[in-house]
């Protein structure tokens, strides 16, 4: 069953030189129990995304259409009081990039657990303390009795994530948004965490929208990945479809600039040019003017293209429309049209 | 770290302070040109008369000699006799002294009402009437000088109006009433200045701490914008105010010369002032040392709060 339902989403950002669009048209389910992994460049609208989710988004944003359905409820048509109240920390928690940054230095690690615990369980503050107790321990914070009372300074780096986690966790959340959850650690702490949001994901049947540039970190934990490019969800693909048979030029330019999948004395592919000014997108489909396989007009001219079923695979690309790329030959399955134009 | 070691930590560094600073006003009183002797004697210094009450006050011998036994009467608690009028300098200081606290403590409790207040509306209501408001009031304060504000103020409230007394002290032991009237401008333009500094440092600070990630998270875990503001954004921008407003106090008390001569207030500003133009080394080297001693104190406090505040900083930056 799908958890989330996001439906032709969009979120526009208003700048000093007019409107930028991060996020167009988005849509895509997470199911139950499962870890989706969205992964892009820097400025690829994955991160916009995810913090459109419970609208955290920075002041200068706002969801300009479409829907996110959770549980029944439209969030994005949620106000921020309902969204505190219902739904942020309860029913979606969120992590971030930088746990060194992410708690309050001035409280304690167990008066943080148990505010966000009292806020949303019906809990006095000592059943709380003790469910946070549990909670550091089954994250696997040493001592959890003694460490309650430490401040966020006398943790490291892997520590506090790993306590950040707990919070996250406390009110048994459906779904799990973690932005990039690892980019700030050590290696090999990395592996840790994502060991433990998968087995914490498991244990607690939550689903995890996992966000990372990381190609490796989805390989790792993901069952499911969306491939965004340029504010567009290009491509999506069970993990090992993904890696196996990438649809979209972009994936595949993608996956060619791994390190680890070429030998090391070869030279990584790059990705030619740039990602386009979301200010003034190009036409046609937005990869085209760094795409080496633009099969038609369509590519260059249309509208940014439909999404097709290729076995299996969502992908955003014109090279499986026999109408516009003759050299084509398997069926032609439209599963969304991009919406109105802009 | 335990709370006694840090603050006897920060009381013994009094030690070395206050003696830096003892050599230091010692120097700069005795090699600034000009004799005590030359500012009593007026029209009627002759070379000999000076030389005469120069030997008087001990002038004639070496500075390391003056220096020494001067630190050891101030060990003694004896801080000298004032040139110009005789008295003992410690008993002109403590009378003096209360003068200038009661303006720093009425000035003070105005500003941190005013300004605290105005700063959290202003950080929280970002290109509001109140933020808007708030800035304005913070311009003034600070680009106006205290001595047009001051005689603004005097000039409309006290000349004009009538309302308040124009000028001088009156000790709230005599008559209550009358002393706070007369406290009225003098303490409304210095805390005009304070109003500006801590508001705009509040705002500022509070504007920061809402830009880091915790709050993000905070937010994300569903706290409401309530705890968020003002349980937690509050308390951690607060910290650098707080450093701020110690400054502010320290130097209400020993920078109010303006304010004390404008209004006529027989403050510790005003002595030392008249005591640097009369060459009186004594009373000159006993007010600094006593506004040290008033910055090291203010500064403790200070230290003791931030640290109260911020659990870094006991245990030190590990």
């Amino acid at each position: 069953m799908a958890r989330l339902s996001v439906t032709d989403l969009s979120v526009t950002y208003r700048t000093g030189d007019g409107d930028l669009t991060a996020v167009d048209r988005v849509t895509f389910d997470i199911q139950d129990n499962e870890i989706f992994g969205i992964v892009g460049e820097s400025g690829c609208g994955k991160s916009t995304l995810g913090d459109s989710f419970l609208q955290l988004l920075d002041e200068n944003g706002s969801i300009s259409g479409g829907s996110i359905v959770y549980d029944g409820m439209d969030l994005a048509a949620m106000t921020d009081r309902e969204l505190a109240d219902e739904v942020r920390g309860n029913k979606i928690s969120m992590i971030f990039q930088d746990p060194n940054a992410s708690l309050d230095p001035v409280y304690t690690v167990g008066q943080q657990l148990v505010e966000t615990i009292t806020k949303h369980l019906d809990m006095n503050k000592k059943a709380a303390r003790e469910r946070a107790i549990e909670l550091l321990d089954d994250v696997g914070i040493p001592d959890p009795e003694d460490r309650i009372d430490n401040y966020p300074h006398s943790f490291s780096g892997g520590q506090l994530q790993r306590i950040v986690i707990a919070i996250a966790l406390s009110c048994e959340p459906g779904l799990l948004i973690a932005d990039e959850p690892t980019t700030g650690l050590d290696v090999s702490i990395q592996a840790q965490i994502l060991d433990l949001l998968e087995e914490l994901a498991e244990s607690h049947e939550t689903s995890i929208v996992m966000i990372t540039h990381d190609l490796g970190v989805v390989a790792e934990i993901c069952d499911r990945v969306g491939v965004m490019y340029a504010g567009n969800m290009v491509e999506i693909a069970p993990i090992q479809q993904l890696f196996d048979a990438p649809r979209h030029p972009y994936t595949q330019a993608l996956l060619d600039s791994i390190p680890e999948r070429h030998g090391m004395k070869e030279d990584l592919t790059v990705i030619p040019g740039h990602p386009p000014d979301l200010r003034q997108p190009p036409t046609g489909c937005r990869y085209n003017p760094r795409c080496d396989q633009v099969c038609g007009m369509e590519c260059e001219t249309g509208d940014v293209p439909p999404t097709y079923d290729v076995e299996g695979t969502d992908v955003m690309c014109y090279l499986y429309d026999e109408g516009v790329n003759e050299a084509y030959e398997g069926p032609t399955n439209i599963v969304a049209e991009p919406g109105g134009d802009d | 770290m335990q709370w006694y070691e840090y603050f006897l930590k920060r009381v013994l560094l009094f030690i070395p302070i206050m003696w830096g600073v003892s050599i230091f006003v010692f120097l700069i009183v005795h090699l600034v040109p000009g004799s005590p002797a030359v500012t009593m004697l007026g029209a009627q210094a002759t070379p000999e008369l000076v030389e005469e009450i120069e030997r008087e006050l001990g002038l004639h011998r070496p500075m390391p000699v003056q220096y020494v036994e001067w630190l050891a009467g101030v060990l003694q608690g004896d801080l000298g006799t004032s040139y110009s009028n005789r008295r003992p300098v410690a008993s002109v200081l403590a009378e003096r002294f209360w003068v200038s606290l009661q303006l720093v403590l009425m000035t003070f409790p105005v500003a941190f009402v005013f300004a605290i207040p105005l700063g959290i509306a202003a950080a929280m209501k970002k290109h509001s009437k109140v933020d808007y408001a708030s800035m304005g009031i913070g311009v003034i304060g600070v680009s106006i000088p205290t001595f047009f504000s001051a005689v603004l103020l005097m000039t409309v409230f006290a000349v004009w109006l009538g309302w308040l007394p124009v000028s001088g002290y009156v000790s709230p032991r005599e008559d209550l009433l009358e002393s706070i009237r007369h406290m009225i401008l003098p303490v409304t333009s210095m805390a005009l200045v304070a109003i500006a500094v801590m508001m705009r440092m509040m705002r500022s600070s509070m504007l920061d701490t809402v830009g880091e990630e915790y709050i993000r998270f905070l937010k994300a875990k569903g706290m409401s914008r309530r705890t968020i503001m003002l349980g937690h954004a509050l308390k951690n921008s607060f910290i650098p105010v707080i450093t701020i407003m110690g400054l502010q106090f320290g130097y209400m008390l020993s920078g109010a010369v303006v304010i004390e001569e404008i209004f006529a207030i027989p403050g510790l500003g005003r002595t030392i002032l008249q005591a640097v133009l009369q060459r009186d080394y004594p009373l000159v080297q006993g007010s600094v040392l006593l506004i040290a001693l008033w910055f090291a104190v203010v500064n403790l406090v200070t230290d003791l709060a931030v640290a109260y505040l911020d659990p870094r900083i006991m245990e030190g930056d590990s």
